[in-house]
Order: structure tokens, then sequence, then C-alpha cells
């Protein structure tokens, strides 16, 4: 399957282990999760990455967890986009957004991962996706800057805490 | 002489789109965004100096040059 999701309200690192188990114990390329803030997020993000090895692994807290029809609370949900999908992702961290947001760096970070520049990044192949801490104040400030690089279509949201 | 900001508008969203006309809806909109609303001025609107001045911070920012 191109794309699955699924949740585990155990502990860590069981969670991550059940997780790859319901997923089919694949390894795609990229791997979305959304924990509930009970998780530390270190060791959340930590367990996710160790257990799928291969694949960017990207994630954020929620106040609440929807997968599979379910709205969750305290759990973890994931979903793994295979390589029918997705055949290549990055992701970058940009830290101190209240201070001022800068994107140069990551936008050199992703020209050189896809060897190509931003300008030339084809509407119908790319797309972004943003998860960005609204205690920043900075979600304006970011997307404009977005916007601004590229014609790229980025998507995301805000976590409920970090 | 009129005109200068229609033709400074147009001169963005050529070079931003480069003829793809969803790049070129999406530029429109950033350009609303960014307090230019490019239908509101035509050959025959007066070069508002301040409009000017903000177009050029705008195609700066978008990565674009202008005259």
């Amino acid at each position: 399957m191109s794309i699955q999701t699924g949740y585990s309200t155990k502990p860590l690192p069981a969670a991550a282990s059940e997780l790859r188990e319901q997923l089919g114990g694949t390894q795609p390329p990229l791997v979305f999760f959304f924990a509930s803030d009970k998780y530390d997020a270190a060791l959340v993000s930590r367990d996710m990455q160790l257990a799928f090895p291969a694949a960017c692994v990207v994630g954020c807290s929620t106040a609440g967890e929807i997968a599979t029809g379910q709205l969750l609370t305290g759990s973890i949900a994931a979903m793994v986009l295979d390589e029918d999908v997705v055949e290549d992702a990055v992701a970058v961290v940009l830290e101190n957004l209240s201070e001022g947001v800068t994107i140069r760096d990551a936008f050199a970070n992703f020209e050189q991962h896809f060897q190509a520049p931003a300008t030339d990044w084809d509407l119908e192949k790319y797309v972004g996706l943003v998860l960005i801490d609204g205690l920043s104040g900075a979600e304006e400030r970011l997307m404009e800057k977005l916007g601004d690089a590229t014609d790229v279509l980025f998507v995301g949201g805000v976590p409920a805490t970090i | 002489m009129p005109g200068q900001i229609k033709r400074m508008i147009d001169s963005i969203l050529e070079q931003r789109a480069g003829g793809h006309p969803t790049i070129l809806l999406t530029t429109k909109t950033k350009l609303i965004l960014k307090g230019v609303n490019p239908n509101r001025f035509d050959l025959t609107s007066p070069d508002d100096e301040q409009v000017l001045a903000r177009l050029r911070s705008i195609a700066a920012e978008l990565g674009v040059h202008v005259l």
C-alpha cells in the first residue's frame, strides 16, 4: 500500500515498535508521526527514527491524535508514505524563529539534497510540509519567506505544544 | 509617465511565473498579501512613489529585478 496509517497507545519504546509492525515492517522513505505530549519529545523522535532507520522521520506533538477514523489522546499516530508516493525526502530544523526567520541555510540544504535550485523545483513533483511551533509567533513570517523563495506548495500546521 | 506600477507588476509576474498559469495566480496572490493588488492598477494609474517603492521591495523579496 502506498500510504498507511497506524497508532499506538503503548509507552516508549514499545509504541515505536508497534507502529513499525502495524505499518508492515516496511522501510518507507518518509514517515510522519503525531505524538501526545505525554511522550518525551526527544525520546519519541529517537525511537521513531530507530523504528524506521532508512526513512526521513518527522513529527510533532498534538493535543489529540487522529488515526484510522479515531480521535485519540495519549497516543502516537503515524503515517508512512512508500516509494510509490515519495521518491525522496529531506527535513531541516529552523531554530529560534521568534528571534528571526532565516531560511537561506535550509534552502541550501534542500537544493544540495535535490541537486536543483529552488527556482527549478517542479510544482507537480515537489511539496513542502511545515510543522511550526506556534509559540514562536513566526508562522506568517515563515510562510511568507517560503513563498518568496519558491513556488512549490508548502502545507502544514502548528503542533499543540512543543 | 503613468503606468509604471502596472509595468512593474507585469515584469514581476512575468519573471516569476514565466508563463506558468498556476505560478501566475500564486504570484498575484503573494503580491496582494504583500499589500499590492495587481488588479487595481492599469496603464493609466498614476505613478505613486510609495507603491513603486513597495514593488521594488517586493521584487527583491521575490528574487526578481525591476527597473
